[in-house]
């Protein structure tokens, strides 16, 4: 373990006892936190109201539970990022399909680049969707909300090694998708041409 | 901070060594890696405006301190309690407004509520009928003092229906000449019940004392089927 790493996580230990003892430790810990609970949260749903209110919602129970948690050599944020994901859960549960999407969403990946690029992204979005629930979850959670890999293997409560062997075989299976798209594509041209 | 791209990442870039690791051992994922880390990278969230006002009304609630009391086959139980978890429980009390004044005498300023939260009312009521043989309530430790809590923590693993002496927790502190001071510290104890002080008596079998009455304590150790010296 690098000496960084260390020094990491003691400081990590040492703000969750702050964050046990009171207010102003708590306060610390939100502004250390929040905005990567957001942009969890804002991926996932796609709407900063929203996102909002389900990051304020994290952070409600992460003060209800802070004085049980016990320092466990684990990072925070994958604590925060468990609950996170249950309220993200709970929102399309009770939305059941009437979600609301900022028109960020979908245009996030536009700009200067070429028309190619935001076509291999739409095609990348459109199979990360037809992938399993967990596949997509573990590449989110690696390329979108940059966790590391300790961070990941604490969320999804695994070792690191199954980590890596998780991701690594979501990508194949996404990209084994893009593979067969890309195929039904040509062929569609191919008769389209025919 | 760059203007046009996200400021609510407050990360600088994901986990290079996951990604090489996945990479190197699989050369044929790497455009699709690369395409990931690029649509991650250019992902944009906006920036979120209520978190000054979510931090405010979090941090005044983790302080803010709610009053009420409930009755039991004992009395009225008189509990103040924050976003951390209890801060007080108050021994019965003949009647609801004995309890409230009782507790508002302490916490001034707290908020005076209809009722508990349905978990402390339903732990509680069930130890009283005797349903219950020990607690998973939050409580809220942070303005105990570290000498008062060791004590108090102590006296939480004596368990359900048997007593310890007061010497016994002094040692168990490793403060074996300080069985007073333990005493004191028990005497003071602002959640009994849950933290179980009544189950500290004295060496030689007597009750020693108790801040809600000799009678109380002897009826919540009957209540547990402790064996008394009487």
């Amino acid at each position: 373990m690098s000496v960084a790493t260390d020094r990491g996580r003691r400081g990590e230990r040492a703000l969750l006892e702050r964050a046990q003892k009171g207010a102003a430790g708590f306060g610390e810990l939100f502004d250390a936190y929040y905005d990567r609970i957001y942009a969890y949260a804002y991926r996932r749903v796609g709407a900063r109201v929203v996102a909002e209110d389900i990051a304020a919602s994290v952070f409600e129970d992460a003060l209800r539970g802070i004085p049980r948690v016990r320092w466990q050599g684990k990072p925070i944020i994958a604590w925060l990022y468990r609950i996170a994901a249950r309220r993200v859960a709970d929102y399309y549960r009770a939305a059941r399909g009437d979600v609301v999407l900022d028109d960020d969403v979908r245009a996030a990946d536009d700009g200067l680049e070429g028309i190619e690029v935001a076509e291999d992204y739409a095609a990348v979005r459109r199979a990360l969707e037809t992938l399993g629930a967990s596949d997509r979850e573990i590449i989110r959670l690696a390329f979108f909300d940059e966790l590391s890999g300790a961070e990941i293997a604490a969320v999804l409560h695994c070792t690191l090694n199954n980590a890596y062997v998780r991701l690594h075989r979501a990508l194949k299976r996404l990209k084994a998708t893009l593979e067969h798209e890309e195929r039904q594509v040509h062929r569609a041209v191919e008769v389209g041409h025919g | 901070m760059k203007s046009g791209k996200s400021t609510a990442q407050s990360r600088l870039g994901m986990d290079k060594e996951l990604i090489e690791r996945v990479v190197k051992n699989d050369a044929a994922l790497a455009s699709l890696v690369g395409t990931l880390s690029q649509m991650g990278r250019r992902a944009r969230v906006p920036m979120p405006e209520q978190r000054a006002a979510i931090r405010a009304r979090l941090l005044q609630s983790s302080a803010e301190t709610n009053l009420t009391a409930f009755e039991t086959r004992i009395g009225w139980i008189g509990l103040a309690w924050n976003a951390r978890g209890i801060v007080t429980l108050l021994l019965p009390r003949p009647t609801r407004a004995h309890a409230l004044r009782d507790l508002q005498r302490e916490y001034p300023d707290a908020i005076v509520r209809e009722r508990a939260p349905a978990e402390m009312v339903r732990e509680l009521e069930e130890y009283v009928e005797g349903q219950r043989r020990s607690f998973d309530l939050p409580l809220d430790w942070s303005s105990i003092k570290p000498f008062q809590r060791a004590v108090l923590q102590a006296a939480s693993t004596i368990p359900f229906g048997e007593t310890r002496s007061y010497g016994w927790i002094a040692r168990q502190i490793g403060k074996p000449r300080a069985a007073r001071a333990v005493g004191r510290a028990l005497g003071a104890n602002p959640i009994p019940i849950i933290l179980p002080c009544h189950r500290v008596i004295n060496s030689n079998g007597e009750l020693g004392g108790y801040g809600g009455g000799l009678p109380l304590k002897v009826k919540l150790l009957r209540l547990e089927g402790a064996a008394l010296n009487l």
